[in-house]
């Protein structure tokens, strides 16, 4: 069947896209987001730092997993003590579970002692949607000249029982160990595992 | 240690009771019970068992009846959550393998789960061992979701005797798992849609389905695995074969070589083989990157719009060209003006041609470019303006005072140049610039999948490098050095270039006739008969005659208008000898009896397509090498409007002709040949 001439001139607009992504290899991108201090911590400030941005939700079983058995606090202070920045980042809109106001989460800080640099608050969801943060917990670690080396899950065992821990392979640590004296990071990327953001 | 436990459920009790511990410390709900039935706030978890066993083989279930607006996952749980985790202990039997039914997409914002809401029920092949009893201990662990999630933890215990005669069931329960069975993906022999191919594309694998049956309802696909390509409903086509999906890849995971996808239609399920993903077709001449920026790709059309005056395709307005160079007056500024005018009309015709070509693609018609010599009409309408160019360049006829002088006519006013120069430029486009030469055919290409506003970038980058030579001698002051004085050689230069447009009229017309039969050939001639007649008639001063040569010209150009639309478009016949008109079924076929392919992509009013089958194809060495090599030639013909070659260039990145395309005989990637043709690239491709 022959098509007839449609002599329309219309200009497609292809939507924009909203969501983006830090993908290993390529530029982390930039992000400009309040602290629960109140100030405004800028991807640009840790330029010639490793960084770590940790996504975070109180109430998620699989934070809770990480940060009851003392998994997560035992990482930031292993890695902080060796000049790492670790930023744990709140992208939960108000009303969601997880959504911190500025004192809560300074509150939270100091009982689940955890040893974060700075706890960020995303409740717009901006940060977390350029980062494509999909799950708390949500690893993504970035070198001194702000390349993504490692992006995904903290580790191989999507169990809720933090029993599985010790024998679960811990992506955040492969990566930094390998990364900080200069070799190659073998997992690059790994499926991230939890409760989804609560944007 | 009580004898009647072993060690392993010991370990279990273990782990359960440090979890309760730990978890409840940290506030969150959990339940640890065993038993035949979990209950939970929002999860019921419970056997679908006989009440005996028999000494054969039987199918139990465990049934999850979840509170409405809850959802657990599939062993794919999608952007997020864990799908449950079974591990079982059987005393007096073996447990086979746990059976999933098929999910279902459920959507938070912009991201994708894949579970099961309401009930699911997992069929679970039990193999009794000769005894009197058989016991199963399931240990569960399952995330349930509504919009937080909570993990649960729980263990199923079964103790049923085995009975000699047989298992014996309830009725009901024995109904449900029936049910539930049928959710099971069964194997991809008795799917209605079979996933002919997968290939890589920039950021995502595209998925081609072709339809066994006379289904028209399009499937559901869900990938197995969960890191290598989104859980998201994919964007689906339908094609002039089937079906395609593109699905994303997951960022920063590596191209995947094998996927698997369960398909899901109507109510039933089954599950694909491994499913090969082919990389994207290699092109041996392009110099570009795999992954092209914007900028990359307005450079090559710049580039390639640069190297289009050099392709055969251009012949037709060489003539014109020629003449407005050199007939132009000798002022700089009347040459500019005549650059100007060009470029204007060439940027125009370029950008006029594109949004169209966008907007007839809007509507889902498979268009590419050089669309506009794919209608009959049009080609008519070129052979009659060529026509009555050359007849004007001849002197037979002259333009009244108030028409605007096709061919540069010596004018004294710098407006009418303009627009004989603009006019110009418009016809260079429209008839020359249809084929595509090096760098050309990977912009338009990448222009039919981009944005409008990226697309209409290029078309005019395209037309920017198209008039740069032009324009840039018209502009030159030293240009003008080396035109001699004007004189009577400017009158032999005008008839002489009449004839290159009278080859160009019978190229027309042999492209009309590909298009619509003898018939097509026979009115367009007789038209140029009358409209010739007309002229003449034209001549004399009595205004009757005028206006019945008037009368006359548009009526026989309207009848013959409508004559040509109306004849059916033959089928392009297949040249004789070794060439067979492209078909996808046959070349799959060729292909996987490890046979070479060779597949010709022409139409008849792309020029450059003829020199190169004049000049490599047609050619006794290269015959001879195709016939060595065993080598199946195609050819696929784009002269008129057709949708599956349309789509079988878009496979390939190209919306355009000429596309030479090698596929190897040991299945490897395929490759393209550069657009202009030479009989060592030929060797290489098919050679290597």
């Amino acid at each position: 069947m022959r098509p007839s001439y449609v002599a329309v001139l219309l200009l497609l607009g292809m939507p924009a896209m909203v969501m983006a992504d830090a993908v290993p290899g390529k530029p982390a991108p930039p992000f400009e987001v309040k602290d629960a201090r109140g100030h405004v911590q800028k991807l640009s400030d840790y330029q010639g730092k490793w960084l770590v941005l940790e996504w975070f939700n109180k109430d998620c079983p699989y934070v809770r997993k990480h940060y009851g058995s003392g998994n997560m606090q035992g990482l930031q202070q292993r890695y902080v003590t060796q000049g790492v920045a670790w930023l744990s980042v709140i992208s939960s809109a108000p009303g969601k579970q997880g959504y911190l106001e500025p004192a809560e989460a300074l509150d939270t800080v100091k009982t689940t002692k955890s040893a974060a640099s700075q706890v960020l608050l995303d409740p717009s969801g901006t940060m977390g949607k350029a980062y494509g943060a999909k799950t708390t917990p949500h690893m993504f670690v970035i070198d001194p000249m702000g390349t993504v080396v490692y992006a995904g899950g903290i580790d191989d065992n999507d169990s809720a029982n933090p029993a599985v821990i010790p024998t679960s392979k811990n992506y955040v640590s492969a990566a930094l160990d390998a990364a900080l004296v200069g070799q190659k990071v073998v997992t690059a990327s790994a499926r991230p595992y939890g409760c989804h953001v609560q944007y | 240690m009580i004898p009647i436990f072993p060690e392993a459920t010991w370990r279990g009790i273990t782990h359960i009771v440090l979890l309760y511990a730990v978890l409840l410390t940290s506030g969150s709900p959990v339940l640890a019970q065993a038993g035949e039935a979990i209950h939970s706030d929002h999860v019921q978890v419970s056997w679908l068992a006989p009440h005996a066993f028999g000494p054969s083989s039987t199918t139990i279930g465990i049934r999850f009846a979840l509170q409405p607006g809850w959802h657990i996952y599939w062993k794919n749980p999608g952007d997020s959550g864990a799908a449950p985790k079974f591990t079982f202990l059987a005393d007096g039997g073996r447990v086979g393998e746990l059976q999933w039914p098929y999910p279902a997409r459920l959507a938070f914002m912009h991201l994708t789960n894949l579970g099961y809401t309401d009930e699911v029920i997992f069929p679970l092949p039990i193999e009794p061992q000769p005894g009197t009893a058989l016991r199963v201990e399931a240990t569960l662990e399952w995330l349930v979701c509504q919009d937080i999630c909570i993990p649960e933890f729980g263990t199923l215990t079964l103790q049923r005797p085995i009975n000699s005669d047989g298992p014996r069931w309830d009725a009901s329960e024995q109904a449900m798992l029936a049910q539930a069975h049928r959710r099971v993906p069964g194997t991809a022999e008795a799917a209605p849609w079979h996933i002919a191919s997968a290939q890589l594309r920039t950021g995502a694998v595209q998925v081609n389905l072709v339809p066994t049956t006379s289904t028209q309802d399009i499937p559901t696909l869900f990938p197995v695995h969960g890191d290598i390509v989104s859980p998201g409903a994919p964007p689906t086509e339908r094609t002039s074969h089937g079906v395609k999906m593109t699905f994303p890849l997951l960022s920063g995971r590596p191209p995947p070589e094998r996927l698997r996808f369960v398909m899901v239609a109507g109510d039933s399920a089954w599950e694909s083989e491994d499913v090969l993903v082919r990389p994207a077709a290699q092109a041996l001449h392009d110099v570009l990157p795999a992954h092209l920026s914007l900028w990359w790709v307005l450079g090559a059309a710049l580039v390639g719009g640069l190297v289009l005056n050099l392709m055969p395709c251009v012949f037709p307005v060489l003539a014109l060209k020629l003449l407005a160079l050199v007939q132009a007056e000798q002022t700089p500024t009347r040459r500019r003006h005549e650059g100007l005018g060009y470029t204007l009309g060439v940027l125009t015709t370029f950008g006029a041609l594109g949004a169209v070509l966008l907007a007839l693609r809007a509507t889902g018609a498979a268009f590419g470019w050089g669309f506009q010599l794919q209608s009959p009409v049009i080609v008519l309408g070129l052979v009659v303006v060529f026509w009555l160019m050359a007849l004007n360049l001849l002197g037979v006829f002259e333009w009244g005072l108030g028409l605007m002088a096709l061919a540069g006519r010596q004018r004294s006013t710098g407006q009418a140049s303009l627009s004989s120069a603009f006019l110009t430029g418009m016809l260079a486009v429209f008839v020359a610039a249809p084929c595509t030469g090096p760098f050309m055919g990977t912009a338009i290409g990448a222009a039919a999948t981009l944005p409008a506003p990226a697309a209409m970038a290029i078309f005019l980058g395209l037309g920017c490098g198209l008039a740069f030579p032009f324009l840039a001698a018209a502009c030159c002051p030293t240009a003008t050095a080396w035109v001699p004085k004007a004189g009577p050689w400017m009158e032999t230069l005008k008839h002489g270039c009449a004839f290159p447009l009278l080859a160009t009229v019978v190229w027309l017309l042999w492209v009309l006739g590909r298009q619509t039969g003898p018939d097509g050939w026979l009115i367009a001639a007789v038209l140029l008969l009358v409209l010739s007649f007309s002229l003449w008639l034209g001549r004399f001063t009595a205004s009757a005659l005028r206006g019945g040569a008037w009368v006359l010209a548009l009526a026989a150009l309207l009848c013959a208008s409508v004559q040509i639309r109306a004849l059916a478009a033959t089928p392009s016949v297949a040249s004789p000898g070794a060439w067979v008109a492209y078909e996808q079924a046959l070349l799959q076929a060729t292909r996987a009896k490890n046979q070479a392919v060779f597949v010709d992509f022409t139409a008849a009013w792309c020029i450059t397509c003829q020199v190169n089958k004049l000049a490599v194809l047609e050619t006794t060495a290269a015959r001879a090498l195709f016939q060595e090599r065993n080598v199946l030639l195609m050819r696929g013909d784009w002269t008129t409007y057709d949708r599956r070659i349309t789509e079988a260039l878009a496979e390939f990145g190209r919306s355009a002709v000429p596309l030479y395309v090698f596929y190897p005989a040991d299945g490897a990637a395929p490759r393209i040949l550069p657009p202009l043709l030479t009989l060592s690239a030929l060797e290489t491709a098919v050679t290597n």
